[in-house]
C-alpha cells in the first residue's frame, strides 16, 4: 500500500503542481471564457488524478508481488510465485525471484526426504542395537564417569530384579548389591566397575574369585564380571560391565575337584592295604619267611610303592591341569628352602659319596612365592641329579640374581629381573634325540629307564607346569654320558596368589 | 631247635607284650576291616591296648564305655555317612576331657582344605595312609606320647 501511495502522490504532484502554476498564470491573462477554461482545467486535473492512480498501480504492483513472495518464502511457504510479464528489469527480477523460489522449494523438499530417510535408518539401527543387547545372554551395565547407571539390559534387569526405568541415573552401588563369599557387601569403590573408572583398565574376575550378586529378593548367585572403561576422544566417559552367571561353571568346577579327591581316595585305599599288609608280613609278625618268600614279598611291596608314587604324581598333574590349584605365596627364603631339600637328600648323597657344591649369590632377596611349589621344583631337580649320577659324582648348585638383559647361559638373555637356579651333575645325561620330549607327561629317556626303573616320568612335567604358572622358565643342557645342567628362572615379582581349591601334595 | 626264651624273642613272636607301667589305650576309627586288622596287630605289638570302631556312632559309644582313651587314630571316610571330621567336631565341642585327647588323622584324602579344617580343629598330625609305613606312623604316635603331651589345645 505504502509504495502505491508514494508513486501516486509523486505522479500527482509532478503532473499537478506545474499545471496549477501554469493555470494560475494563464487565468491571470485571459478574462472571458474563464468558465470554459476552468471546466477544462478541472477535467485535466481529474484525468491527471486517474492517470496517476493507474500509473502508481502499474509501477507498484510487481514490486508488491515480489514483496509478498519474499514474505511467503520467509514463512517457509515455497509454493507461491509471481507473474510478471513486462520485459524490463522488473520482469527480470520477477523471473529471477521465481527461479530462486523454485530452487528453495526443491531444496526444502529434498531436505525433508533426506531427514526422513536418515531418521528411519537411525531408528532401525537403534532397534538392532537394542535387539542385540536384549539377546546377549549376559547382563550388560553401563555407568557414567560418576557411577550413575546409564543403561542395563534385560538380562541385567533380571539379575538384580530391578527395571531400567527404576534405576536409570541412580548410583550403581545403590542399585547393584555385590558381596563376597562370606556375605560382606562390597562398597562401590571396591567393585571392578568402579575400578575400571579409576584405574582405566579392563579386568575380568575368574571362576575362583567369589563374587555374588544379590537380587532384590535377597537370593544370590555367583557371577563373573568383566569390566572396561569407555573412553571417548581421550576422556573417560564411563565404564561398561558384563556380568555372567557362573552357577553352572562353579558346579562343574566343584565336580572336577571332587572327582580328583574321590579318585585320589579310591586309588590310594587298596594301595595302602597292600602296603601295610606287605609291611606286616615282612616284619615277621605272621610268622617267619623263607628267603625266597621274603624276596617275592619285597618285590610286591616295591611295586606297590611305585604305584603309590605314580598315583600321587598323577593327582598332582590332574590338579595342575584342572586349574584347581591353590597358590599361596608368602615371603620365602629361597636359599633356606634349597638347603632344606638338600638335607632331606643327605642320606643318599652320603651313600653315593657325592660332592655337593653350593654357590649362592650375595644378596638373594626374599621372594613372594608358594614354598610348597618351590620345594617340589628343587626336590625334583636335585633328586634327579642325584638319582641319575653314578657314585662319586659332583653336583653343583648355583643360585644368583640376574638383571634384565643379562646372560643366563651362553645363549639366553634374561627378559626381566630373575633368580637363576642352576644344577649341574656328572650323570648319565639325556640323549640328544630324546631331549625335546623330556618335559612331556610320563616320558622317560631310555638310559634313565635302564638306570632306574622306578621313575614316574611325571616329575619334570609337574615342575614345568608349576614354573609356567608363575611365569618362569626351565631348560637344560645335556650330553649323554657326561652330565646335565638344568636352569630355572624365577621372576623377582614372585607368584600371584590364587585361591584354588586343592594344593599339590 | 634251640629257642631262646629271651624277652625280645618272646616279644617278637607276640607271646608276651611290653610291660609298661602304663599301657596306652588307642581308639582306632577306620572303616576298612582288613586295614583295622593290620593296624591293630601292629599297635598291639607296640604295646597299645587297641579299641576299634568303624563309624562315628561306634566310636562315640566306645568313648562313653571306656574309662580313659589316650589317643585316637582317625580316618576320614567312615561307615554310615558321618565323617571323621564330624567325629572330631563332636569331640572338640564336648565339655568332658575328650576334647583333649590327641588325635592323629590317617587318611587317603588329602585335599588341602580338608587338611586345613582338621588342623584348625586341632589334630596332632595328618598322615596320608598310602605314603606312610605303619611303623612310621606308630613311631610318631609313640614320640608324641612320650613328649609332655601337655601342649593340649
Amino acid at each position: 500500500m505504502a509504495l502505491q501511495l508514494k508513486f501516486f502522490l509523486s505522479f500527482l504532484s509532478i503532473a499537478l503542481i506545474p499545471l496549477l502554476i501554469v493555470s494560475f498564470f494563464v487565468f491571470q491573462r485571459i478574462r472571458s471564457d474563464s468558465n470554459v477554461l476552468f471546466i477544462i482545467l478541472q477535467f485535466v486535473v481529474v484525468s491527471i488524478f486517474f492517470t496517476s492512480l493507474w500509473a502508481s498501480f502499474t509501477f507498484s504492483r510487481p514490486i508488491v508481488h515480489l514483496a509478498e513472495l519474499a514474505r511467503a518464502i520467509g514463512n517457509k511457504n515455497f509454493s507461491k510465485r509471481v507473474r510478471i510479464v513486462s520485459r524490463d528489469e522488473i520482469g527480470t527480477l520477477g523471473n529471477a525471484v521465481n527461479k530462486m523460489a523454485d530452487q528453495l522449494e526443491a531444496a526444502h523438499v529434498g531436505l525433508e526426504e533426506t531427514i526422513k530417510e536418515r531418521t528411519s535408518t537411525l531408528m532401525e539401527e537403534k532397534a538392532k542395537d537394542e535387539a542385540i543387547l536384549a539377546s546377549i545372554s549376559d547382563g550388560v551395565v553401563m555407568i557414567d564417569e560418576k557411577g550413575g547407571i546409564l543403561f542395563i539390559n534385560p538380562v541385567a534387569e533380571r539379575m538384580v530384579g530391578l527395571r531400567l526405568k527404576d534405576v536409570r541415573g541412580e548410583n550403581y552401588g545403590s542399585a547393584f548389591r555385590i558381596e563376597n563369599e562370606e556375605g560382606t557387601m562390597l562398597p562401590f569403590e571396591k567393585q571392578s566397575l568402579a575400578q575400571a573408572l579409576t584405574l582405566q583398565k579392563s579386568y575380568t574376575t575368574s571362576i575362583t574369585e567369589a563374587t555374588y550378586i544379590v537380587r532384590s529378593d535377597t537370593t544370590r548367585f555367583p557371577v563373573s564380571i568383566s569390566t572396561a572403561p569407555v573412553i571417548l576422544a581421550g576422556k573417560i566417559v564411563g565404564a561398561v560391565g558384563v556380568y555372567r552367571d557362573i552357577t553352572k561353571d562353579k558346579q562343574i568346577d566343584k565336580a572336577k575337584t571332587e572327582f580328583v579327591s574321590l579318585a585320589s581316595h579310591q586309588l590310594r585305599t587298596p594301595l595302602s592295604t597292600i602296603s601295610w599288609y606287605g609291611e606286616v608280613l615282612l616284619s615277621g609278625d605272621m610268622g617267619p619267611l623263607t628267603p625266597k618268600q621274603r624276596k617275592y614279598l619285597e618285590e610286591i611291596y616295591n611295586s606297590n610303592q611305585r604305584m603309590v608314587a605314580l598315583v600321587g604324581a598323577l593327582l598332582n598333574v590332574a590338579r595342575l591341569e584342572l586349574g584347581t590349584l591353590i597358590v599361596e605365596p608368602i615371603t620365602t627364603n629361597i636359599v633356606g628352602l634349597i638347603k632344606t631339600v638338600l638335607s632331606e637328600l643327605r642320606a643318599t648323597v652320603i651313600k653315593k659319596q657325592f660332592i655337593v657344591k653350593e654357590i649362592y649369590g650375595k644378596k638373594i632377596p626374599l621372594l613372594s612365592v608358594d614354598p610348597k611349589h618351590m620345594s617340589i621344583i628343587f626336590q625334583n631337580i636335585l633328586s634327579n641329579a642325584i638319582k641319575y649320577s653314578p657314585s662319586q659324582g659332583v653336583i653343583e648348585i648355583n643360585l644368583d640374581l640376574r638383571k634384565k638383559g643379562s646372560l643366563l647361559d651362553e645363549k639366553k638373555k634374561a627378559s626381566q629381573d630373575v633368580l637363576l637356579f642352576q644344577v649341574t651333575d656328572t650323570g648319565i645325561g639325556i640323549p640328544l634325540a630324546q631331549q625335546e620330549r623330556i618335559f612331556k607327561k610320563l616320558f622317560r629317556a631310555d638310559n634313565a629307564r635302564a638306570h632306574d626303573p622306578d621313575g614316574t616320568g611325571l616329575g619334570l612335567y609337574i615342575v614345568k607346569s608349576i614354573i609356567d604358572l608363575f611365569g618362569g622358565e626351565i631348560w637344560f643342557q645335556s650330553e649323554e654320558g657326561k652330565g646335565t645342567t638344568f636352569y630355572v628362572t624365577i621372576p623377582l615379582e614372585g607368584m600371584v596368589k590364587k585361591a584354588g581349591t586343592r594344593a599339590l601334595t | 631247635m634251640i629257642l631262646l626264651f629271651t624277652k625280645s624273642t618272646l616279644l617278637e613272636k607276640g607271646i608276651i607284650f611290653y610291660e609298661h607301667t602304663k599301657t596306652y589305650t588307642i581308639l582306632v576309627v577306620e572303616d576298612e576291616v582288613p586295614l583295622l586288622e593290620a593296624i591293630s596287630r601292629r599297635l598291639e605289638r607296640n604295646g597299645f591296648w587297641v579299641v576299634t570302631a568303624r563309624s562315628v556312632d561306634q566310636a562315640m559309644n566306645h568313648l562313653q564305655d571306656i574309662e580313659k582313651v589316650d589317643i585316637i587314630w582317625l580316618d576320614h571316610y567312615l561307615l554310615g555317612g558321618a565323617t571323621g571330621l564330624e567325629f572330631l567336631e563332636k569331640l572338640k565341642s564336648s565339655d568332658s576331657s575328650w576334647k583333649n585327647i590327641p588325635v592323629f588323622v590317617v587318611s587317603n584324602t588329602a585335599g588341602a582344605d580338608k587338611v586345613k579344617t582338621y588342623m584348625q580343629l586341632g589334630v596332632e598330625k595328618f598322615f596320608i595312609k598310602a605314603e606312610k609305613r605303619l611303623d612310621e606312623i606308630i613311631d610318631e604316635i609313640k614320640k608324641a606320647l612320650e613328649t609332655p603331651v601337655n601342649n593340649l589345645k
